[in-house]
């Protein structure tokens, strides 16, 4: 019964916002105008670009990186066992940031931008996991992620201090600061399919992820192999968290406060808190982002900055109902 | 399912906690291991688990290595409620135990109408039924406990083991828990327990394993390990074994530390019976090596010097003292610094007794406790008085029960005999 209120709440919410952010944006459109562009494109005509070429991309691609990045954190607080674990926990932000960073320095052209991200996200995981191997259990992982992370923050900030006062500067700091401006055909695409295939997999994978909620040696005595489970799942939310980041730079709260809110509503059976956790995700960051569309017309806000200010009082407001 | 430890090695990275241990656990067993902190008991529990590989060694389930099965088949037939259970989300008790049925089920585990018949079985086996919807948190501690137990339950294993499961829980709790696992026992499964509590593990353990620093100090019935001795060499501590009338099981009651010197100071017997002796018995056997003669296995005394694990000289119920009884206590007078005569009651079936006492050792090494009660005990006639009237009046000494836990009158006979 609260399930499906959950999700048909989620999903009417869903809606009304890519109604709104098909409709707003800066280039000003009747409704009508939008859907007979919507239904009927026609090449070359300007709304038909406004409607195909800018706000549905852009919507899409709002709602698929809010869903990867809730799903990698909801995978995260489940292996952690810590409600409080981010997608980024590991140190992707961290490394993502530093390989844009640097591809963006050398001066390479923009396509190799979500690749150097990319390729740092997936450096910083396998570093990770690999310099806490001799670790056992999960608190070693989360300590080298979080010295991880901060050491890529210290050489993303060694590049920002060498191009310091150049045009570079600012491109790097803007993509930190996390925005979905790069909507482009192929890129939603792989969003989609990255997210997509990411969630089937989590969703076959979900009672193992409860199972380890019994931790190392209970998961052990069911059978699981915890260490090849937890390398498995931390490869899936990788893969999830560094496509996001790749297309659009480090977007904050969105992966740590959907997977918490909704186990709160629905309870920490993975097979349901993760497709609840993806939907409430998208939606959340579609909105965020069609306020950052709108909301100080005609400049527009990095999404990172609505999702945190928004997202991060709304946090707190759960921890102190929770702790009472 | 038979389990079997070939001289099994494990522990953890720089040091061995199990220092080869070999052992049997049949279907039908319930088996208790007891020993200090720091025995091995954990650690023999999850290497049987296949949790810790064994460094040197093997567990055999059934004839198989348990190295070389898959964990998913080793699931199926074992399962391990661990000491301290994590569980890092608020499940609902029925999301709990569904995780227990994971070992059965194929990729990507959804369960069947059997699988969740299994869940609301094992349920109602631990008395949860009502609470399938609850959150864990919300449970006590004592429910807590049967989730989990539940859970391993769900695995329907034919090996159970059970890592201090009473730990934390009342004893209302406790015995619930045991009476459960023993009855999981006689239907059949390997039931494997550890547990500090040496008094429970005997009440209802057939078997018991005793450990001391990763070795098998013991194995056998609870009586067969129980023993003063034993349970001295285990734990340091001084014990009584007694045998529950009621329930025909044994029972420990602990006793004061000896002082450190751990030799005896010498030999000693004690005339008594009828109770009389079981405060002196108790007094001198932590400094003296003791033999209690002659009474029958009926006598109250008997019990004490049994619990004490002091040597007895027995004569049957209700017949007078034969010449058997009393040369072999003849023969342990010899060998002893003296004799303490309890104040008990003397007739014409053991009369012969003190005679012998008074005849095979020196007056000086004769000690009267309350010698006015031997008196006032006295079904002989009048002769069991006079000859301690003599022994008095030849140098025999007295003592008061208080002085026999000090040790000055006694003193001199640490250097004599013996």
């Amino acid at each position: 019964m609260k399930r499906a209120g959950v999700f048909g709440l989620l999903g009417l919410v869903g809606a009304g916002v890519l109604v709104l952010a098909l409709l707003l944006g800066p280039g000003r459109l009747p409704a009508g105008e939008v859907w007979r562009h919507l239904v009927h494109p026609q090449p070359g005509a300007s709304g038909t670009t406004i409607v195909h070429g800018l706000r549905l991309p852009r919507a899409v691609s709002g709602f698929l990186v809010g869903a990867a990045l809730a799903l990698a954190g909801g995978v995260m607080q489940g292996l952690f066992r810590n409600p409080l674990a981010s997608p980024y926990v590991l140190g992707v932000a961290g490394g993502a940031a530093a390989g844009a960073a640097g591809v963006i320095a050398l001066g390479a052209a923009a396509w190799g931008i979500p690749l150097g991200a990319a390729a740092g996200a997936f450096l910083a995981v396998g570093l990770a996991w690999w310099l806490a191997s001799p670790t056992r259990g999960e608190l070693g992982l989360i300590l080298v992620g979080v010295a991880l992370g901060a050491l890529f923050s210290s050489i993303t900030g060694l590049i920002l201090f060498f191009t310091a006062g150049d045009r570079r500067f600012q491109e790097i700091l803007f993509w930190t600061m996390g925005g979905l401006w790069r909507t482009s055909g192929w890129e939603v695409g792989v969003l989609a399919g990255v997210t997509g295939v990411g969630a089937g997999l989590l969703w076959l994978w979900g009672r193992r992820l409860n199972a380890l909620a019994l931790g190392e040696e209970g998961a052990r005595h069911l059978g699981l192999h915890p260490r090849r489970l937890r390398g498995f799942l931390v490869g899936v939310a990788t893969l999830l968290t560094a496509t996001a980041v790749a297309f659009c730079g480090t977007i904050g709260f969105v992966g740590l406060i959907t997977p918490h809110l909704m186990r709160l509503l629905l309870g920490p059976d993975h097979r349901v808190l993760l497709p609840a956790a993806a939907l409430a995700g998208g939606v959340f960051l579609l909105a965020a982002d069609t306020l950052a569309r709108i909301a100080l017309p005609p400049l527009e806000l990095p999404v990172g900055i609505v999702t945190g200010l928004f997202g991060v009082p709304f946090f707190l407001y759960l921890v102190r109902r929770r702790v009472r | 399912m038979k389990v079997r430890l070939v001289e099994l090695v494990a522990g953890y990275p720089g040091r061995e906690v199990l220092a080869g241990v070999s052992l049997e656990f049949r279907p039908g067993e319930l088996t208790a291991v007891v020993g200090p902190n720091g025995a091995g008991k954990t650690t023999l529990l999850r290497a049987i688990s296949g949790a810790l590989p064994p460094s040197a060694g093997a567990v055999y389930l059934d004839g198989k290595d348990l190295a070389s099965l898959p964990p998913k088949q080793v699931a199926r037939r074992l399962a391990m409620l661990e000491q301290r259970p994590q569980l890092g989300f608020d499940f609902t008790v029925r999301e709990l135990v569904e995780l227990g049925r994971l070992p059965h089920l194929p990729f990507p585990e959804r369960l069947s109408r059997v699988d969740r018949q299994v869940v609301v079985e094992v349920l109602a086996e631990v008395g949860l039924e009502g609470l399938a919807e609850r959150r864990f948190s919300t449970l006590s501690g004592g429910e807590k406990q049967r989730a989990f137990l539940a859970l391993a339950l769900a695995q329907r294993p034919q090996v159970l083991l059970l890592d201090e499961p009473t730990a934390h829980l009342d004893i209302g709790y406790q015995l619930e828990l045991m009476q459960f696992v023993r009855a999981r026992a006689e239907k059949g499964l390997v039931v494997v327990l550890a547990i500090h509590d040496l008094n429970l593990a005997a009440a209802f353990a057939d078997r018991l394993v005793l450990l001391r620093e990763g070795r098998v100090l013991a194995t056998g019935s609870p009586a067969q390990v129980l023993t003063p001795d034993l349970v001295r060499r285990a734990f340091g501590v001084e014990a009584a074994v007694y045998r529950c009338p009621t329930t025909g099981r044994v029972y420990l009651h602990w006793l004061p530390r000896r002082p450190p010197t751990s030799k005896k100071e010498g030999r000693l017997v004690v005339v008594g019976g009828g109770g009389a002796a079981a405060e002196i018995l108790a007094a001198l056997s932590p400094r003296f090596q003791l033999v209690l003669g002659v009474v029958c296995p009926l006598d109250s005394d008997y019990q004490a010097a049994q619990a004490l694990g002091v040597e007895v000289v027995v004569e049957a119920p209700f017949a007078p003292v034969s010449p058997r009884a009393l040369r072999e206590l003849e023969r342990h007078l010899k060998a002893s610094a003296g004799a303490v005569v309890a104040p008990t009651w003397f007739g014409p079936g053991n009369l012969a007794v003190l005679e012998l006492v008074a005849e095979a050792l020196p007056p000086e090494r004769i000690f009267l406790i309350s010698p006015e009660l031997i008196r006032e005990r006295d079904f002989t006639g009048g002769t069991a008085g006079q000859l301690v009237e003599r022994l008095l009046a030849q140098g025999a000494r007295v003592l008061t029960p208080g002085e026999l836990s000090s040790s000055a009158p006694l003193g001199d006979l640490s250097s004599q005999g013996g």
